[in-house]
């Protein structure tokens, strides 16, 4: 019985102290936390709208948009956070279309968990910027190797699932932007 | 000869020194393989996997050991995995907050060290049975050892499989990059393939024979 006590005892204190450190570090980080993760979604509005000075915050329905003006607080684009299943994960990405909705500014990942390595080049620099200037009005389509069309994006090697759901992503997003700005002007 | 060498060393630098070769847990004790070969397609993520456990390691050995007495045996495993979350969590919480772009690239593996065998072992077989600078040099030496040896692993896969070591480029535009490298099947290749230039190394170490002792048909081979 005594045996019982002790073991209770070391297990509930190991614990009650562990949560005790694990608040007060939680504390501690919780705001840098929050800082790097709006500072990111930040980041991300001002490269895919480049030129954008300022953004406003508008619901969608039950999601969010951002609508960016230039320093003379004229409408630059519409920036929204579209996600979607990747290869293992969801993958986040930050999108940029001009005031007409006409084109694609640029795009910025900023959320995944696809194979290091592999489909993680997703967020790098030149597959991100095959986006910029593309369509907005007709489909994006994925091809491996060079593209020879109109709104083509070259494929990762290696790594065409995740190429392919990232297009999806923004294929169906920019459809559903549309419809709701649509929507929204009637 | 060899154990003259060692009885003169101090027994704390011996502690130390142990994981870096004789028991470096990657290629000679081959524990906490998941982080080993799940991480290391690129160097950066190696070192950074590697310091995450050594803090991790290190911490909780020096933790373990000071209440090595006080925690009943019959809940040794529970009473550790609770001080290696612990301080999991808090490297956690610190790699988010402090290197949001290193998080984002280890992910989930950052959580799994509370289950790396390499930790909860160190505990068992070392901590909860020795003094505490012993403890805590023990950790030193396998948290470096594991360390080292994920940062090699990762420069070995990111050189063949990208071409970089850790981001910079090494090899010219005209190599083309093995992608296998970067996948698991690489993974498991180069981490064979060092393991046996180790063994090579260790019995050329060892018997001073040479790389490639002679086969001897009556004594095998020493």
């Amino acid at each position: 019985m005594r045996k019982g006590l002790k073991i209770t005892l070391t297990l509930t204190l190991i614990a009650v102290l562990s949560g005790a450190i694990l608040a007060e570090v939680y504390k501690v980080t919780i705001e840098d936390i929050k800082v790097n993760q709006k500072k990111e979604i930040e980041k991300a509005i001002f490269s895919v709208l480049p030129g954008t000075k300022e953004y406003k915050k508008e619901a969608r329905g039950t999601r969010e948009l951002f609508k960016c003006f230039d320093d003379k607080a004229e409408l630059r684009g519409i920036a929204f956070v579209a996600e979607g299943i990747g290869y293992q994960d969801i993958i986040k990405v930050v999108v940029g279309v001009d005031s007409g909705l006409s084109k694609i500014t640029g795009i910025r990942v900023i959320a995944h968990n696809e194979t290091p390595g592999l489909g993680a080049k997703i967020s790098e620099g030149w597959f991100e910027e095959q986006f910029k200037g593309l369509s907005a009005a007709i489909k994006l389509d994925l091809v491996k190797g060079k593209p020879d069309k109109e709104n083509q994006i070259q494929a990762i090697t290696g790594a065409t699932i995740s190429s392919q759901a990232l297009v999806d992503i923004i294929n169906k997003e920019v459809k559903d932007i549309k419809k709701y700005e649509a929507g929204n002007c009637d | 000869m060899r154990q003259a060498i060692v009885t003169k060393t101090p027994v704390i630098l011996k502690d130390f020194t142990k994981g870096l070769w004789q028991e470096n847990p990657v290629f000679r004790l081959l524990i906490g393989m998941c982080p080993t070969l799940a991480v290391t397609s690129q160097a950066q993520n190696g070192l950074a996997m590697g310091l995450a456990t050594s803090f991790t390691l290190i911490a909780s050995s020096i933790v373990v050991s000071i209440f090595r007495k006080l925690i009943p045996k019959e809940v040794r495993i529970p009473s550790y995995i609770l001080i290696i979350a612990t301080f999991v969590t808090i490297v956690s919480l610190y790699l988010q907050a402090k290197f949001p772009d290193i998080s984002k690239n280890l992910g989930p593996y950052i959580p799994l060290i509370i289950v790396n065998c390499l930790i909860l072992g160190r505990q068992e077989v070392f901590a909860s049975k020795n003094p505490t600078h012993r403890a805590a040099a023990d950790a030193l030496g396998m948290g470096l050892g594991f360390t080292i040896s994920l940062a090699a692993l990762g420069m070995v896969r990111e050189l063949l499989g990208s071409g970089t070591i850790f981001s910079f480029k090494v090899l010219g535009d005209g190599f083309r990059p093995w992608i296998i490298m970067l996948t698991p099947p690489g993974a498991f290749l180069s981490l064979g393939l060092m393991l046996g230039m180790i063994n090579i190394i260790d019995r050329f170490l060892k018997t001073k024979k040479g790389f490639f002792p002679k086969f001897d048909a009556k004594k095998g081979r020493t």
